[in-house]
């Protein structure tokens, strides 16, 4: 369809254009974006939709931060998720046990982190906190459960700490904090500004301007426009691209970088003070404390294929949260290098959302059961003759 | 500025709405030299690095005076200095480190640039044209901003046509349209479409290491071929189009770089239609003088088709060389030159054995016409390995999929190739067979208009989601 310039006489005569394509090429133009755009608007809606029924968090409490409303159950759905059920106990916590003294000769767990071990947009039986016992039981010879207190939504580490007498109540014989990179990021955060949220989601003009305004137009177009979504979606499949696009976005990736900006510095000491305090409840009550980070999907990527830019380490979140937690007397549970093991462990997350997802889930299982039965916490030691694991022969 | 990105484009857009301000020629002269002089300004930093670079051009543009003065004698001499000079700056590695530049410097255009000179420079010193080429004029034609990065290679007198015409070519709105729908083409090629297939090189070649399953490695294997050639035709022909399409709205006809390559159905076709105006320059000022002082050594005719083909291998070979100063260029030179000399030889082969009419009638046969670009597809992709990646790289595949794996994706990947290649043809007939009285549907300026808004959505939208440039253009590094 080129039209060689070897065919261009260059003195074309008739080049004026008739009267109608002065009208109709540029309706034909605007008709083409405006047909592509809502097709993929509505093509989009149709295999990304979201929505969340129920209503089981409260937002707006200062002297806990986010928690789950006791025996409620709402069920949610992400744009690249199915349907998940949330049932929360009667202490407010997706635990899938229901709160209240352990059974005797049980390990209780206690875990503790945000929406990525709570097990957003995946099925109880399918989380963390489900394979996990599973896994420790038949690794230890014992029995072993998990108490989930993770928090759903807008939970962090200053939500962990003002938490904490709730964890403490439920008897753990170790708290297992599972952090992500956005828990440091946001460890300061407490209630979200839902006024403000509400009607920045309202406001399409505000979301394009956002779009061509933020230094991350993709987590903003991915959150607003269907569209979007569905081109991230595919785009995101691929490795290195994501892991390019990702790094261009300080807010999600700058705590990998060697020279942090000034604003992950400060969180990484609001981290640290957060750390303590969790830590020196722990210690009061006599309770150990384990800690371990999951690392994002861009991290998890990048320790698989072993290479990342100069400027970066996927490492280093990792060694300052363990210098952390082992200065508070904690053990740290060190899984990144297990990425090293796996192919594409960026599949395990939701491309676009970044959470984990099922198979994420049970990847991020194994690795802290195997972390744990290593040696690390020596009273769930593995044994030397493992029961076959689910599925197993 | 140095990519097909949206500022060059822009910039490119600015230049032709200014030019374009006056139709005088010392204007439109006027304008692309300050244009070009903002572009290089805009490449760098420090102005110093483009030192060596000015260095060559005024040697250039001496040799070119002392052949206009008549020494015409001195063409070889010329020649050899400016070969020299270029070879000294572009660091080939056969010459003593000692002898290079400490200090940092930009070679960006000096590839093209050197063309210019050289063409320049025989033509002059054949003194078949008798011409003087100015110093201003000179360096409008060396400095270009369109051709500057990667290309095309404009010969002198159709660049001069266009620039110093006294009544410039004309420019109606259906050339402006024509030209701004080939921007947007070559926009979405290198913006979209080369970052896809980059895309699927790279995770491919991380999908060769030892964690991935042999299927999976195998598939690798396979995709990897696939991706580079590809790549590489959306990303250079892309950014042509982009340039082609500015040098219009500037008044000026670039010669095209690209005529569907991949439908060719033998190499030496494939060097027809693939990087035009390199293939050209090397077989009027190398194939052609060595197979005529060849034929005037040897005069026997029944050598003169030997001759030919081993003229041939020389001229690809130096294609191949040109690309870069390491051995695996030089296998790609080699690869290269073995493509078109042994598909000149078959050529041969078949004319003697099937004679003139039998080996006609064999060349239209639909089948024979498919292999062929099938296997013209895989050989190309086959020699672009030693192009983009490096003999490390190339035991790494063959240890993640085995040698004998290996050949066997390139013969899949020539069945492929075959199939699609094949359908493609067909489909593209079959489309460009549904007509109106002013001619094919597809070309017209309606179905311009709609996959012309098409594409620019489809660009501006991974541009804003993906917020990354492109790859780089992969020929301006040469």
């Amino acid at each position: 369809m080129t039209q060689p310039n070897a065919v261009d006489a260059g003195h074309v005569k008739k080049s004026k254009l008739p009267r109608r394509d002065w009208i109709l090429l540029p309706i034909l133009g605007v008709a083409t974006i405006l047909l592509l755009l809502s097709a993929s608007e509505v093509l989009g809606g149709y295999m990304f939709t979201s929505s969340m029924t129920g209503s089981c968090m409260v937002f707006d409490d200062r002297t806990t931060g986010a928690r789950g409303v006791p025996n409620s159950t709402c069920w949610q759905k992400g744009r690249e998720s199915h349907l998940a059920e949330y049932k929360f106990d009667s202490c407010g916590h997706r635990a899938g046990l229901e709160c209240g003294p352990k059974l005797p000769g049980t390990y209780r767990i206690v875990m503790v982190g945000s929406s990525l071990s709570f097990g957003m947009f995946i099925p109880e039986d399918k989380s963390i906190a489900a394979i996990l016992p599973e896994e420790l039981s038949r690794k230890t010879g014992r029995k072993v459960e998990v108490y989930n207190a993770s928090i759903m939504e807008f939970g962090h580490l200053r939500t962990f700490d003002l938490q904490m007498n709730e964890v403490l109540a439920a008897q753990p014989d170790l708290i297992l904090f599972v952090l992500a990179p956005s828990d440091i990021r946001a460890a300061d955060y407490l209630i979200p500004d839902l006024q403000k949220l509400e009607s920045n989601d309202r406001n399409l003009l505000r979301k394009v301007i956002d779009l061509f305004t933020s230094d991350s137009p993709a987590r903003l177009g991915g959150g607003h426009f269907t569209t979007f979504v569905t081109a991230l979606h595919f785009l995101y499949q691929s490795q290195s691209l994501y892991v390019k696009a990702s790094l261009r976005d300080d807010d999600s990736t700058g705590f990998m970088k060697t020279n942090p900006t000034e604003s992950w510095r400060n969180s990484s000491q609001q981290s640290d003070f957060y750390i303590t305090n969790i830590n020196n409840q722990a210690k009061s009550a006599g309770v150990p404390v384990a800690a371990s980070l999951i690392p994002s999907r861009a991290q998890a990527a990048m320790i698989s294929m072993r290479e990342w830019p100069p400027g970066y380490d996927p490492f280093k979140l990792d060694r300052e949260l363990r210098t952390a937690f082992t200065r508070n007397g904690a053990t740290y549970i060190d899984v990144l290098p297990d990425y090293e093991t796996i192919p594409n462990p960026e599949q395990g997350y939701f491309p676009v959302d970044g959470h984990p997802n099922e198979e994420g889930d049970a990847v991020i299982a194994s690795f802290l059961a195997k972390e744990l039965t290593g040696g690390a916490i020596p009273t769930l030691r593995a044994t030397s003759q493992e029961a076959p694991s689910r599925g197993e022969p | 500025m140095d990519n097909a990105s949206f500022q060059f484009v822009l910039f490119g857009l600015i230049a032709a709405v200014v030019s374009n301000l006056s139709r005088s020629r010392a204007w439109r002269s006027i304008v692309l030299f300050l244009a070009s002089i903002v572009f290089l300004g805009l490449l760098a930093h420090n102005l110093i690095v483009f030192l060596p670079l000015v260095g060559f051009l005024l040697l250039g543009y001496a040799c070119l005076v002392m052949l206009q003065r008549g020494w015409s004698r001195s063409v070889a001499w010329t020649l050899c200095l400016v070969i020299f000079v270029y070879i000294w700056l572009k660091k080939y590695t056969f010459l003593p480190e000692e002898m290079f530049l400490r200090s940092p410097y930009t070679t960006l255009g000096l590839s093209y640039i050197f063309f210019r000179v050289l063409h320049l420079l025989i033509e002059t010193g054949d003194n078949s044209e008798k011409r003087h080429v100015g110093l201003g004029a000179y360096l409008l034609y060396t400095l270009n901003f369109s051709t500057f990065v990667s290309g095309p290679i404009q010969r002198y007198d159709e660049f001069a046509r266009d620039q110093f015409a006294s009544e410039p070519i004309t420019l109606g709105l259906r050339v402006i349209g024509l030209q701004l729908e080939r921007i947007v083409r070559g926009f979405f090629k290198v913006n979209v479409l080369a970052m896809l297939f980059d895309m699927a090189r790279v995770d491919a070649l991380a999908q060769l290491s030892a964690l991935f399953p042999f299927p999976l490695r195998l598939q690798a294997a396979f995709k990897l071929a696939v991706a580079y050639p590809l790549f590489l035709y959306s990303n250079f022909s892309g950014y042509i189009d982009i340039v082609i399409a500015v040098a219009r709205l500037m008044r000026v006809r670039l010669p095209e770089n690209f005529e569907r390559p991949f439908s060719a159905s033998s190499f030496i076709d494939f060097w027809n239609r693939w990087h035009i105006t390199l293939s050209t320059w090397l077989k009027t000022y190398v194939y052609n003088p060595l197979l005529v002082a060849l034929m005037r050594r040897i005069p026997s005719p029944g050598a003169a088709p030997f001759l030919g083909v081993f003229s041939f291998f020389v001229t690809f070979f130096l294609i191949g060389l040109w690309h870069g100063r390491t051995t695996e260029f030089i296998f790609f030179g080699v690869l290269q030159g073995s493509g078109v000399a042994i598909n000149k030889l078959w050529q041969l082969g078949l004319t003697r054995g099937l004679g003139r009419k039998g080996y006609k009638t064999l060349a239209s046969n639909f089948a024979y016409l498919a292999f062929g670009r099938g296997l013209t597809f895989s050989w190309f992709a086959f020699t672009l390995f030693w192009f983009w990646s490096d003999w490390k790289k190339i035991d790494t595949i063959l240890m993640a999929v085995g040698a004998v794996q290996w050949l066997g994706v390139w013969f899949v990947l020539w069945l492929g190739a075959t199939a699609v290649l094949a359908v493609w043809e067909w489909m593209r007939a079959a489309l460009l067979s549904i007509k109106t009285t002013e001619g094919p549907v597809l070309t017209s300026r309606d179905a311009r208009v709609v996959y012309a808004s098409a594409l620019g959505l489809a660009a501006l939208v991974m541009n804003v989601l993906l917020n990354q440039p492109a790859p780089d253009i992969v020929y301006k590094a040469f």
